[in-house]
Protein backbone atom coordinates (compact mmCIF):
# COMPACT_ATOMS: atom_id res chain seq x y z
CA UNK A 1 0.00 0.00 0.00
CA UNK A 2 1.41 3.43 -1.27
CA UNK A 3 1.62 4.69 2.22
CA UNK A 4 3.85 2.47 4.01
CA UNK A 5 5.72 2.53 0.46
CA UNK A 6 6.34 5.91 0.83
CA UNK A 7 7.59 5.38 4.50
CA UNK A 8 9.87 2.38 3.32
CA UNK A 9 11.18 4.96 0.15
CA UNK A 10 11.59 7.81 2.82
CA UNK A 11 13.52 6.47 6.07
CA UNK A 12 14.78 3.88 4.38
CA UNK A 13 16.28 5.61 1.67
CA UNK A 14 18.14 8.14 3.79
CA UNK A 15 19.53 5.40 5.46
CA UNK A 16 20.37 4.11 2.09
CA UNK A 17 21.74 7.39 1.42
CA UNK A 18 24.27 7.67 4.33
CA UNK A 19 25.23 4.30 4.29
CA UNK A 20 26.77 4.86 0.27
CA UNK A 21 28.08 8.42 1.27
CA UNK A 22 30.00 6.45 4.28
CA UNK A 23 31.13 4.10 2.08
CA UNK A 24 32.29 6.02 -0.43
CA UNK A 25 34.16 8.18 1.88
CA UNK A 26 35.97 5.45 3.23
CA UNK A 27 37.85 4.82 0.16
CA UNK A 28 37.45 1.49 -0.42
CA UNK A 29 35.44 1.29 -3.65
CA UNK A 30 36.65 1.25 -6.92
CA UNK A 31 35.75 3.56 -9.87
CA UNK A 32 33.25 1.38 -11.31
CA UNK A 33 31.47 0.72 -8.42
CA UNK A 34 31.62 4.00 -7.32
CA UNK A 35 30.29 6.23 -10.06
CA UNK A 36 27.03 2.99 -9.83
CA UNK A 37 26.88 4.19 -6.34
CA UNK A 38 26.74 7.59 -7.05
CA UNK A 39 24.51 7.77 -9.57
CA UNK A 40 21.99 5.45 -6.93
CA UNK A 41 23.04 7.35 -4.19
CA UNK A 42 22.15 10.89 -5.81
CA UNK A 43 18.77 9.41 -7.35
CA UNK A 44 17.87 8.57 -4.09
CA UNK A 45 18.71 12.54 -2.43
CA UNK A 46 16.70 14.06 -5.32
CA UNK A 47 13.66 11.40 -4.41
CA UNK A 48 13.96 12.34 -1.10
CA UNK A 49 14.35 16.00 -1.57
CA UNK A 50 11.89 16.51 -3.80
CA UNK A 51 9.35 14.27 -1.64
CA UNK A 52 10.47 16.77 1.41
CA UNK A 53 9.89 19.92 -0.43
CA UNK A 54 6.37 18.87 -1.34
CA UNK A 55 3.87 21.48 -0.09
CA UNK A 56 1.62 18.72 1.71
CA UNK A 57 -0.65 19.72 3.90
CA UNK A 58 -0.66 17.51 7.03
CA UNK A 59 -3.79 15.08 7.43
CA UNK A 60 -5.29 15.24 10.88
CA UNK A 61 -7.86 12.31 11.74
CA UNK A 62 -9.47 11.79 14.92
CA UNK A 63 -11.28 8.32 16.15
CA UNK A 64 -14.87 9.07 17.00
CA UNK A 65 -16.98 7.14 19.29
CA UNK A 66 -18.93 5.27 16.72
CA UNK A 67 -15.27 3.73 15.93
CA UNK A 68 -14.42 5.56 12.44
CA UNK A 69 -12.34 7.90 11.29
CA UNK A 70 -12.98 11.21 10.36
CA UNK A 71 -11.31 14.11 10.02
CA UNK A 72 -10.59 16.50 12.38
CA UNK A 73 -9.72 20.44 12.07
CA UNK A 74 -8.29 21.52 15.99
CA UNK A 75 -10.80 24.27 17.14
CA UNK A 76 -8.86 27.81 16.81
CA UNK A 77 -8.17 29.72 20.36
CA UNK B 1 18.02 50.94 88.47
CA UNK B 2 20.68 53.54 87.55
CA UNK B 3 23.84 50.84 87.87
CA UNK B 4 22.42 48.15 85.36
CA UNK B 5 23.13 48.27 81.39
CA UNK B 6 20.97 49.57 79.45
CA UNK B 7 20.69 49.16 75.65
CA UNK B 8 17.71 49.71 73.00
CA UNK B 9 14.95 48.23 71.84
CA UNK B 10 16.87 47.85 68.49
CA UNK B 11 19.98 46.09 70.40
CA UNK B 12 17.31 44.35 71.99
CA UNK B 13 15.85 42.75 68.57
CA UNK B 14 19.15 41.81 67.50
CA UNK B 15 20.36 40.08 70.77
CA UNK B 16 16.67 38.04 70.11
CA UNK B 17 17.59 37.61 65.73
CA UNK B 18 21.03 36.55 66.70
CA UNK B 19 19.77 34.46 69.02
CA UNK B 20 17.20 32.67 67.17
CA UNK B 21 18.87 32.55 64.05
CA UNK B 22 22.00 30.41 66.10
CA UNK B 23 19.44 27.88 67.30
CA UNK B 24 20.74 24.89 65.08
CA UNK B 25 17.29 23.53 66.50
CA UNK B 26 15.52 26.26 65.01
CA UNK B 27 17.39 26.02 61.70
CA UNK B 28 15.02 22.67 60.29
CA UNK B 29 11.75 22.54 61.37
CA UNK B 30 8.42 20.90 59.64
CA UNK B 31 5.30 21.63 60.50
CA UNK B 32 1.62 21.26 59.54
CA UNK B 33 -1.11 22.90 59.58
CA UNK B 34 -3.93 24.65 57.53
CA UNK B 35 -3.04 27.81 55.14
CA UNK B 36 -4.62 31.22 55.37
CA UNK B 37 -4.24 34.76 54.16
CA UNK B 38 -2.39 33.44 51.17
CA UNK B 39 -0.75 36.15 49.23
CA UNK B 40 1.39 36.15 46.18
CA UNK B 41 2.93 39.67 47.03
CA UNK B 42 5.27 39.73 43.99
CA UNK B 43 6.34 36.67 41.51
CA UNK B 44 9.57 35.81 43.73
CA UNK B 45 7.64 36.38 47.84
CA UNK B 46 4.42 34.89 48.84
CA UNK B 47 3.52 35.01 52.57
CA UNK B 48 0.61 33.42 54.32
CA UNK B 49 -0.09 32.34 57.67
CA UNK B 50 -0.80 28.53 59.27
CA UNK B 51 -3.88 27.91 61.24
CA UNK B 52 -3.77 27.30 63.80
CA UNK B 53 -1.72 29.77 65.01
CA UNK B 54 0.02 31.72 67.87
CA UNK B 55 -2.33 34.57 67.97
CA UNK B 56 -4.94 35.88 65.09
CA UNK B 57 -3.62 39.45 65.91
CA UNK B 58 -0.35 39.08 64.56
CA UNK B 59 -0.17 36.14 62.70
CA UNK B 60 3.75 34.72 62.26
CA UNK B 61 4.27 35.08 58.57
CA UNK B 62 5.07 32.53 56.44
CA UNK B 63 7.11 34.00 53.32
CA UNK B 64 8.18 31.31 50.65
CA UNK B 65 9.80 31.58 47.20
CA UNK B 66 6.81 31.57 44.91
CA UNK B 67 9.11 30.34 42.48
CA UNK B 68 9.96 27.29 43.75
CA UNK B 69 5.65 26.22 45.13
CA UNK B 70 5.13 22.75 43.01
CA UNK B 71 1.05 23.45 43.12
CA UNK B 72 -1.00 26.44 43.60
CA UNK B 73 -1.39 27.66 47.51
CA UNK B 74 -4.98 28.26 48.61
CA UNK B 75 -6.22 29.42 52.09
CA UNK B 76 -7.75 26.33 53.40
CA UNK B 77 -5.03 23.54 51.87
CA UNK B 78 -3.73 21.62 54.68
CA UNK B 79 0.34 21.54 53.93
CA UNK B 80 3.04 20.16 54.96
CA UNK B 81 5.92 22.96 55.86
CA UNK B 82 9.80 22.45 56.07
CA UNK B 83 11.44 25.69 57.46
CA UNK B 84 13.70 27.50 59.30
CA UNK B 85 13.31 30.61 61.39
CA UNK B 86 14.31 34.10 61.10
CA UNK B 87 13.83 37.40 62.76
CA UNK B 88 12.17 40.27 60.70
CA UNK B 89 14.58 43.00 62.60
CA UNK B 90 11.81 45.94 61.46
CA UNK B 91 9.00 44.42 63.40
CA UNK B 92 10.63 42.46 65.81
CA UNK B 93 8.68 39.35 65.19
CA UNK B 94 9.84 36.32 64.27
CA UNK B 95 9.22 34.51 60.62
CA UNK B 96 9.19 31.27 59.11
CA UNK B 97 10.74 30.97 55.68
CA UNK B 98 10.02 27.88 53.73
CA UNK B 99 12.05 25.82 52.25
CA UNK B 100 9.60 23.35 50.92
CA UNK B 101 6.10 22.74 51.10
CA UNK B 102 3.68 20.56 49.85
CA UNK B 103 -0.04 19.58 50.20
CA UNK B 104 -0.79 17.22 53.24
CA UNK B 105 -3.10 14.77 51.56
CA UNK B 106 -0.70 14.47 48.58
CA UNK B 107 1.77 13.06 50.55
CA UNK B 108 -0.68 9.74 50.39
CA UNK B 109 0.23 9.86 46.79
CA UNK B 110 3.61 10.58 47.06
CA UNK B 111 3.82 7.56 48.81
CA UNK B 112 1.32 5.66 46.39
CA UNK B 113 3.19 6.65 43.59
CA UNK B 114 6.91 5.45 44.86
CA UNK B 115 5.67 2.27 46.02
CA UNK B 116 4.12 1.62 42.64
CA UNK B 117 7.65 2.54 40.88
CA UNK B 118 9.24 0.58 42.81
CA UNK B 119 7.06 -1.96 42.25
CA UNK B 120 6.86 -1.87 38.23
CA UNK B 121 10.41 -0.97 38.71
CA UNK B 122 11.40 -4.57 39.77
CA UNK B 123 8.82 -6.44 37.60
CA UNK B 124 11.40 -4.87 34.88
CA UNK B 125 8.91 -2.08 33.33
CA UNK B 126 11.10 0.39 32.91
CA UNK B 127 14.40 -1.69 31.93
CA UNK B 128 15.94 0.19 29.08
CA UNK B 129 15.95 -3.29 26.60
CA UNK B 130 11.96 -3.36 26.78
CA UNK B 131 12.19 -0.31 24.98
CA UNK B 132 11.08 -0.04 21.34
CA UNK B 133 13.25 1.70 18.74
CA UNK B 134 11.44 4.92 17.53
CA UNK B 135 11.38 5.52 13.79
CA UNK B 136 13.29 8.34 12.77
CA UNK B 137 10.69 9.64 9.92
CA UNK B 138 7.13 8.30 10.83
CA UNK B 139 4.57 8.76 8.51
CA UNK B 140 1.56 7.89 10.73
CA UNK B 141 1.22 8.89 14.21
CA UNK B 142 -1.16 8.09 16.79
CA UNK B 143 -2.27 10.93 19.05
CA UNK B 144 -3.81 10.05 22.42
CA UNK B 145 -5.14 12.75 24.49
CA UNK B 146 -7.72 15.20 24.86
CA UNK B 147 -9.56 16.69 22.12
CA UNK B 148 -9.39 20.43 23.52
CA UNK B 149 -6.83 22.29 25.11
CA UNK B 150 -3.14 23.75 24.32
CA UNK B 151 -1.66 19.99 24.38
CA UNK B 152 -3.59 18.79 21.55
CA UNK B 153 -2.99 22.20 19.60
CA UNK B 154 0.27 22.10 20.39
CA UNK B 155 1.16 19.06 19.37
CA UNK B 156 -0.43 19.22 16.31
CA UNK B 157 1.20 22.76 15.35
CA UNK B 158 4.45 21.27 16.68
CA UNK B 159 4.13 18.41 13.55
CA UNK B 160 2.65 20.72 10.79
CA UNK B 161 5.47 23.21 11.07
CA UNK B 162 7.92 19.92 11.49
CA UNK B 163 7.00 17.55 9.40
CA UNK B 164 3.73 18.14 7.99
CA UNK B 165 3.77 15.22 5.73
CA UNK B 166 2.83 12.67 7.95
CA UNK B 167 -1.01 11.56 9.06
CA UNK B 168 -1.74 11.96 12.91
CA UNK B 169 -4.69 9.86 14.21
CA UNK B 170 -6.11 11.48 17.37
CA UNK B 171 -8.18 8.85 19.77
CA UNK B 172 -9.43 11.58 22.24
CA UNK B 173 -9.41 10.68 25.84
CA UNK B 174 -9.90 11.44 29.24
CA UNK B 175 -7.12 12.47 30.73
CA UNK B 176 -8.12 13.23 34.13
CA UNK B 177 -10.49 12.46 36.80
CA UNK B 178 -11.35 8.73 38.32
CA UNK B 179 -12.52 7.61 34.45
CA UNK B 180 -9.55 8.64 33.06
CA UNK B 181 -6.96 5.34 33.53
CA UNK B 182 -9.81 3.61 32.05
CA UNK B 183 -10.03 5.28 29.11
CA UNK B 184 -6.51 6.03 28.06
CA UNK B 185 -5.98 1.92 28.73
CA UNK B 186 -9.15 1.37 25.91
CA UNK B 187 -7.30 4.20 23.80
CA UNK B 188 -4.13 2.44 23.60
CA UNK B 189 -5.99 -0.71 22.85
CA UNK B 190 -7.90 0.82 19.96
CA UNK B 191 -4.97 2.56 18.41
CA UNK B 192 -2.72 -0.71 18.66
CA UNK B 193 -5.31 -1.86 15.58
CA UNK B 194 -4.35 0.92 13.26
CA UNK B 195 -0.91 0.78 11.48
CA UNK B 196 0.74 3.39 13.25
CA UNK B 197 4.13 4.17 13.55
CA UNK B 198 4.37 5.49 17.08
CA UNK B 199 2.05 7.19 19.89
CA UNK B 200 2.22 10.23 21.44
CA UNK B 201 0.31 9.56 24.81
CA UNK B 202 0.06 13.67 26.11
CA UNK B 203 -1.55 15.61 28.77
CA UNK B 204 -0.85 19.49 29.72
CA UNK B 205 0.33 20.68 32.77
CA UNK B 206 -1.60 20.08 36.30
CA UNK B 207 -1.45 18.71 40.28
CA UNK B 208 -0.38 15.78 40.94
CA UNK B 209 -3.77 14.67 41.35
CA UNK B 210 -4.73 16.15 37.35
CA UNK B 211 -1.97 13.73 36.45
CA UNK B 212 -3.03 10.82 38.16
CA UNK B 213 -4.09 9.24 35.83
CA UNK B 214 -0.69 8.97 34.01
CA UNK B 215 0.78 7.12 37.28
CA UNK B 216 -2.52 4.69 37.34
CA UNK B 217 -0.76 0.62 37.33
CA UNK B 218 -3.54 -0.20 34.63
CA UNK B 219 -1.93 2.52 31.96
CA UNK B 220 1.50 1.59 32.95
CA UNK B 221 1.08 -1.75 31.99
CA UNK B 222 -1.05 -0.58 28.70
CA UNK B 223 1.69 1.35 27.46
CA UNK B 224 4.51 -1.48 28.31
CA UNK B 225 2.25 -3.75 26.44
CA UNK B 226 1.96 -1.50 23.31
CA UNK B 227 3.27 -2.90 19.97
CA UNK B 228 3.64 0.83 18.66
CA UNK B 229 6.15 2.36 20.36
CA UNK B 230 4.71 5.44 22.57
CA UNK B 231 6.25 8.88 23.30
CA UNK B 232 4.84 10.13 26.98
CA UNK B 233 4.76 13.73 27.09
CA UNK B 234 2.67 14.81 30.38
CA UNK B 235 2.76 17.24 32.20
CA UNK B 236 5.41 20.37 32.59
CA UNK B 237 9.09 19.32 32.38
CA UNK B 238 9.20 18.88 36.30
CA UNK B 239 6.72 16.64 36.17
CA UNK B 240 7.69 12.71 36.11
CA UNK B 241 4.93 10.36 35.64
CA UNK B 242 4.71 6.43 35.96
CA UNK B 243 4.11 6.54 32.21
CA UNK B 244 6.93 8.55 31.51
CA UNK B 245 8.94 5.97 32.93
CA UNK B 246 7.61 2.80 31.40
CA UNK B 247 6.91 4.23 27.95
CA UNK B 248 9.44 4.27 25.09
CA UNK B 249 10.40 7.62 25.49
CA UNK B 250 9.99 10.40 27.67
CA UNK B 251 9.56 14.28 26.58
CA UNK B 252 8.95 16.67 28.92
CA UNK B 253 5.62 18.35 27.96
CA UNK B 254 3.33 17.56 24.97
CA UNK B 255 4.86 20.16 22.78
CA UNK B 256 8.81 18.26 23.35
CA UNK B 257 6.88 14.50 22.83
CA UNK B 258 5.76 16.07 19.45
CA UNK B 259 9.69 17.46 18.43
CA UNK B 260 10.90 14.12 19.76
CA UNK B 261 8.41 12.56 17.72
CA UNK B 262 9.01 14.02 13.66
CA UNK B 263 12.12 15.50 12.17
CA UNK B 264 12.41 18.81 10.95
CA UNK B 265 11.58 19.16 7.58
CA UNK B 266 14.29 21.81 6.96
CA UNK B 267 16.96 19.79 8.60
CA UNK B 268 16.36 16.74 6.17
CA UNK B 269 16.69 18.78 3.59
CA UNK B 270 19.85 20.48 4.43
CA UNK B 271 20.60 16.57 5.34
CA UNK B 272 19.77 15.43 2.13
CA UNK B 273 21.76 18.64 0.56
CA UNK B 274 24.69 17.61 2.67
CA UNK B 275 24.89 14.45 1.38
CA UNK B 276 24.56 15.09 -2.17
CA UNK B 277 27.29 17.32 -1.46
CA UNK B 278 29.91 14.96 -0.31
CA UNK B 279 28.68 12.49 -2.67
CA UNK B 280 29.48 15.19 -5.57
CA UNK B 281 32.82 15.61 -3.69
CA UNK B 282 33.74 12.29 -3.47
CA UNK B 283 33.17 11.39 -6.65
CA UNK B 284 35.20 14.24 -8.04
CA UNK B 285 37.78 13.47 -5.98
CA UNK B 286 37.71 9.85 -7.07
CA UNK B 287 37.68 11.29 -10.98
CA UNK B 288 40.55 13.61 -10.55
CA UNK B 289 42.75 10.98 -8.60
CA UNK B 290 42.00 8.81 -11.63
CA UNK B 291 42.56 11.02 -13.74
CA UNK B 292 46.14 11.60 -12.16
CA UNK B 293 46.84 8.74 -12.26
CA UNK B 294 46.21 7.29 -15.78
CA UNK B 295 48.35 10.87 -16.64
CA UNK B 296 50.86 9.54 -14.66
CA UNK B 297 50.93 6.09 -16.35
CA UNK B 298 50.21 7.69 -19.57
CA UNK B 299 53.42 10.19 -19.42
CA UNK B 300 55.57 6.99 -18.18
CA UNK B 301 58.70 7.05 -20.05
CA UNK B 302 57.53 2.89 -21.45
CA UNK B 303 54.28 4.37 -23.02
CA UNK B 304 56.10 7.32 -24.33
CA UNK B 305 59.04 5.50 -25.41
CA UNK B 306 57.81 1.72 -26.77
CA UNK B 307 60.34 1.16 -28.25
CA UNK B 308 62.32 1.45 -25.48
CA UNK B 309 61.01 -1.98 -24.73
CA UNK B 310 62.80 -3.12 -27.44
CA UNK B 311 65.72 -1.69 -26.91
CA UNK B 312 66.53 -3.42 -23.88
CA UNK B 313 65.88 -6.54 -25.45
CA UNK B 314 68.12 -5.65 -28.69
CA UNK B 315 71.03 -4.30 -26.42
CA UNK B 316 70.79 -7.25 -24.38
CA UNK B 317 70.80 -9.44 -27.82
CA UNK B 318 74.09 -7.12 -29.48
CA UNK B 319 76.00 -7.71 -25.91
CA UNK B 320 74.99 -11.71 -26.29
CA UNK B 321 76.10 -12.06 -29.98
CA UNK B 322 79.45 -9.63 -29.34
CA UNK B 323 80.34 -12.34 -26.40
CA UNK B 324 79.20 -15.25 -28.68
CA UNK B 325 81.57 -14.32 -31.10
CA UNK B 326 84.55 -13.37 -29.63
CA UNK B 327 84.07 -16.63 -27.61
CA UNK B 328 83.96 -18.58 -31.01
CA UNK B 329 86.90 -16.66 -32.05
CA UNK B 330 88.83 -17.31 -28.96
CA UNK B 331 88.15 -20.84 -29.10
CA UNK B 332 88.87 -20.81 -33.09
CA UNK B 333 92.26 -19.08 -32.17
CA UNK B 334 93.19 -20.65 -29.05
CA UNK B 335 92.65 -24.50 -31.29
CA UNK B 336 94.23 -23.23 -34.54
CA UNK B 337 97.46 -22.19 -31.97
CA UNK B 338 97.68 -25.53 -30.82
CA UNK B 339 97.62 -26.84 -33.99
CA UNK B 340 100.51 -24.73 -34.76
CA UNK B 341 102.28 -25.21 -32.05
CA UNK B 342 101.85 -29.10 -32.66
CA UNK B 343 102.39 -28.69 -35.92
CA UNK B 344 106.49 -27.00 -35.16
CA UNK B 345 106.85 -29.42 -32.11
CA UNK B 346 109.93 -31.02 -33.13
CA UNK B 347 107.57 -34.53 -32.43
CA UNK B 348 105.62 -33.40 -34.99
CA UNK B 349 108.60 -32.50 -37.65
CA UNK B 350 110.49 -35.56 -36.46
CA UNK B 351 108.19 -38.38 -35.84
CA UNK B 352 110.93 -40.96 -35.59
CA UNK B 353 111.87 -39.04 -32.62
CA UNK B 354 108.60 -40.94 -31.45
CA UNK B 355 110.56 -44.81 -32.05
CA UNK B 356 113.60 -44.00 -32.21
CA UNK B 357 114.46 -45.17 -28.96
CA UNK B 358 113.12 -48.35 -30.14
CA UNK B 359 115.08 -48.33 -33.74
CA UNK B 360 117.68 -48.51 -31.35
CA UNK B 361 116.19 -50.92 -29.26
CA UNK B 362 115.23 -52.71 -32.53
CA UNK B 363 118.78 -52.47 -34.08
CA UNK B 364 120.71 -53.25 -30.40
CA UNK B 365 118.46 -56.51 -30.62
CA UNK B 366 119.03 -57.77 -34.08
CA UNK B 367 122.30 -57.07 -33.49
CA UNK B 368 122.42 -59.05 -30.80
CA UNK B 369 120.25 -61.79 -31.92
CA UNK B 370 122.80 -62.06 -34.79
CA UNK B 371 125.34 -62.23 -32.64
CA UNK B 372 123.56 -65.11 -30.45
CA UNK B 373 122.25 -66.97 -33.51
CA UNK B 374 126.06 -66.64 -34.82
CA UNK B 375 127.06 -67.59 -31.66
CA UNK B 376 124.95 -70.55 -31.17
CA UNK B 377 125.17 -71.83 -34.50
CA UNK B 378 129.07 -71.63 -33.94
CA UNK B 379 128.66 -73.48 -30.80
CA UNK B 380 126.38 -76.21 -32.48
CA UNK B 381 128.84 -76.45 -35.52
CA UNK B 382 131.43 -77.23 -32.83
CA UNK B 383 129.22 -79.26 -30.98
CA UNK B 384 128.45 -81.19 -34.27
CA UNK B 385 132.38 -81.79 -35.33
CA UNK B 386 133.23 -82.72 -31.88
CA UNK B 387 129.96 -85.31 -32.08
CA UNK B 388 130.82 -85.67 -35.53
CA UNK B 389 134.69 -86.57 -34.73
CA UNK B 390 133.42 -88.48 -31.76
CA UNK B 391 131.27 -90.78 -33.99
CA UNK B 392 134.01 -91.06 -36.58
CA UNK B 393 135.60 -92.92 -33.72
CA UNK B 394 132.51 -94.93 -32.43
CA UNK B 395 131.91 -95.65 -36.37
CA UNK B 396 132.16 -99.37 -36.68
CA UNK B 397 133.42 -98.71 -39.99
CA UNK B 398 136.17 -96.97 -38.82
CA UNK B 399 136.55 -99.74 -36.07
CA UNK B 400 136.67 -101.82 -39.06
CA UNK B 401 139.18 -100.10 -40.13
CA UNK B 402 141.48 -100.33 -37.59
CA UNK B 403 141.34 -104.14 -38.25
CA UNK B 404 138.61 -104.91 -36.07
CA UNK B 405 135.43 -106.89 -37.56
CA UNK B 406 132.09 -107.57 -36.65
CA UNK B 407 130.54 -111.28 -36.38
CA UNK B 408 126.71 -111.76 -37.12
CA UNK B 409 125.17 -114.95 -36.52
CA UNK B 410 121.81 -115.10 -37.92
CA UNK B 411 122.06 -111.24 -38.43
CA UNK B 412 122.58 -110.80 -34.70
CA UNK B 413 125.56 -109.30 -33.87
CA UNK B 414 128.12 -112.06 -31.60
CA UNK B 415 129.22 -110.53 -28.56
CA UNK B 416 130.01 -113.54 -26.23
CA UNK B 417 131.12 -116.87 -27.05
CA UNK B 418 128.68 -118.35 -24.98
CA UNK B 419 126.70 -117.47 -27.95
CA UNK B 420 127.95 -119.66 -30.46
CA UNK B 421 128.59 -123.70 -30.98
CA UNK B 422 130.58 -125.34 -32.77
CA UNK B 423 129.88 -125.90 -36.47
CA UNK B 424 127.75 -122.76 -36.68
CA UNK B 425 127.84 -120.73 -39.72
CA UNK B 426 129.00 -117.24 -39.11
CA UNK B 427 129.68 -113.69 -41.00
CA UNK B 428 132.40 -111.38 -40.31
CA UNK B 429 132.35 -108.21 -41.74
CA UNK B 430 135.36 -106.75 -42.25
CA UNK B 431 136.58 -102.95 -43.83
CA UNK B 432 136.38 -103.85 -47.36
CA UNK B 433 133.96 -107.39 -47.39
CA UNK B 434 132.53 -110.28 -45.72
CA UNK B 435 134.11 -113.62 -44.61
CA UNK B 436 131.54 -117.01 -43.83
CA UNK B 437 132.82 -119.47 -41.80
CA UNK B 438 132.42 -122.48 -39.63
CA UNK B 439 133.32 -122.58 -36.27
CA UNK B 440 135.72 -124.88 -35.58
CA UNK B 441 136.80 -124.41 -32.05
CA UNK B 442 135.59 -122.25 -29.11
CA UNK B 443 138.15 -120.80 -26.46
CA UNK B 444 137.25 -119.37 -23.70
CA UNK B 445 138.61 -115.97 -21.95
Amino acid sequence: MTKSEKKIDFEENISELERIVTELESGNVNLDDALTKFNKAYQLSKECDQKLKEVSESVNKIFTEEGKLEEFHIEEE
Amino acid sequence: MNNNRYITVSQLTSYIKYKLEQDSHLELIYLKGEISNFKANSPRYSSFTLKPAHSPISPITFATNTKSLTFVPEDGMKVLVECRIGVYEATGNYQVYVNDMMEDGIGNLYIAFNQLKEKLEKEGLFRAEHKKKIPKIPRKIGIITAPTGAAIRDILSTIKRRFPMCETILFPTLVQGELAKDDIVKKIGIANTYPLDVIILGRGGGSIEDLWPFNEEIVARAIYNSSIPIISGVGHEIDFTISDFVADLRAPTPTGAAEMCVPNRVDLINLVNQYQKRLVQIINNKIDNAYEVLNRYKNSYVLKNPMSLYEKLEQNFDYLYERLFSSIKLIINNNTNRLNKLENSYVFKNPNMLFIDKLYNYQDLVKRLNLNINNIIDNKRNNYIKLLGKLEVLNPISTLKRGYSITKVNNKTLKSVNNINIGENIKTELEDGFINSEIISIERK
